[in-house]
């Protein structure tokens, strides 16, 4: 029986030769058993040792190879290649959004910085315990789908709102983070954290499209946590108005 | 590095969940509706209430010509259907609807579905 080829079609800039990205074309021979689209890379390198991309752990727990796979964001290392392939043609582009330093390589200085924004770290001024500050279980049940985020930039990078905002609009995996901090009981700046969020572009630009849940490669859902930050601003003004008798 | 970065956005070649769609279309309907529904409905509404034989006038040009017929259905539905995909995104802003995958897109078939069947109401009422 003829072996089935393989189509890929992928991304290719190298900044030192090329003065636009392009589309190359290769050709493989179908491997006989299900692998990932980080193996078939690994394939691919072999034939054209050009090739760049970010890879690390290779079991989705890193997030550094996520890639636009066949239109849909995801992480190489734990994407089947039967999930994403449409006769037998298979198209890599870097995430979508971010600068292009090279191939299937971006520039995540914007998406980090978003991050960095939103403080993403425990803050609270009283005395530290000796051991540790403790939670009730049901609090910490509050941070589940929340904490788990490996910062792929699948997410951020799949959202319109972060394409045309991204210094703006802080994107679902930072808002995933900040809603991590405020849903936290050990975390007493809640007021400090909703009011840098209550400007116009920083949450407000999510208009719930659910671009970022269907790209999760975690199966996270960053939009329901900006709809609970929502609700928090929206009861955090309303507060405003019984206590001032003024919006603020 | 000298030259700018090349950014990788082709919306041809993303794959969008539905949800996705009906929001984009939401938003063009929104910009037809300012910049063409709005407009020319003040326009036409002017004319008719000149007097009555503007008004007669109107009628008879919109009744004779199927063509005029057919751009004042489609300027109704195009309103419709932001009515209609607005809502949603109201009944989801107000957390009426579950903020799942599965119940987005149960939502925007429903959506569909009820803006479909208000649009062949729509044109048999205004044919």
């Amino acid at each position: 029986m003829a072996k089935e080829i393989l189509e890929i079609n992928m991304y290719r800039y190298n900044p030192e030769q090329d003065k636009f990205p392009y589309i190359k074309n290769y050709s493989i021979e179908k491997p006989a058993k299900d692998i990932m689209v980080l193996d078939l890379l690994h394939l691919l390198k072999e034939q054209d040792e050009s090739i760049s991309y970010r890879r690390s752990c290779r079991e989705g727990v890193c997030g550094s190879d996520g890639m636009n796979i066949n239109g849909k964001n995801g992480l190489a290392c734990i994407t089947p290649i039967s999930s994403i392939i449409k006769n037998n043609k298979i198209e890599l582009r870097p995430l979508p959004g971010l600068p292009v330093i090279r191939d299937l390589v971006v520039d995540m200085t914007e998406f980090y910085a978003q991050y960095e924004k939103i403080k993403p770290f425990l803050q609270n001024s009283t005395t530290a315990p000796e051991q540790e500050r403790l939670q009730s279980p049901e609090d910490r049940d509050k941070l589940d789908g929340l904490y788990e985020c490996i910062l792929c930039a699948c997410c951020s990078t799949s959202c319109p709102s972060f394409w045309w905002n991204p210094d703006k609009f802080l994107g679902p995996a930072a808002l995933l983070q900040a809603y991590r901090f405020l849903a936290d009981t050990r975390d007493l700046k809640t007021n400090e954290r909703l009011e840098e969020l209550s400007d116009p572009f920083s949450v407000y630009r999510c208009h719930g499209i659910m671009n970022c849940v269907s790209a999760c490669p975690k199966g996270l859902n960053p939009n329901k946590a900006i709809g609970k930050i929502k609700t928090m601003l929206l009861k955090d003004k309303k507060e405003i108005i019984t206590s001032d008798g003024v919006m603020n | 590095m000298t030259h700018k970065r090349p950014i990788n956005i082709n919306l041809f070649k993303m794959q969008l969940p539905l949800s996705a769609l009906l929001s984009i279309t939401h938003r063009i309907s929104g910009i037809l509706i300012f910049f063409i529904v709005l407009p020319v409905t003040a326009i036409a509404l002017s004319f008719m209430y000149e007097s009555q034989l503007s008004y007669d006038n109107f009628i008879n040009f919109y009744s004779t010509n199927s063509s005029i017929k057919l751009f004042f259905i489609s300027l109704i539905l195009i309103f419709q259907y932001h009515i209609f995909t607005g809502v949603r995104h109201l009944m989801i802003d107000f957390h009426l609807l579950e903020e799942t995958l599965s119940s987005s897109f149960r939502s925007a078939v429903i959506t569909l579905l009820l803006f479909l069947l208000n649009a062949v109401a729509t044109i048999w009422i205004m044919l």
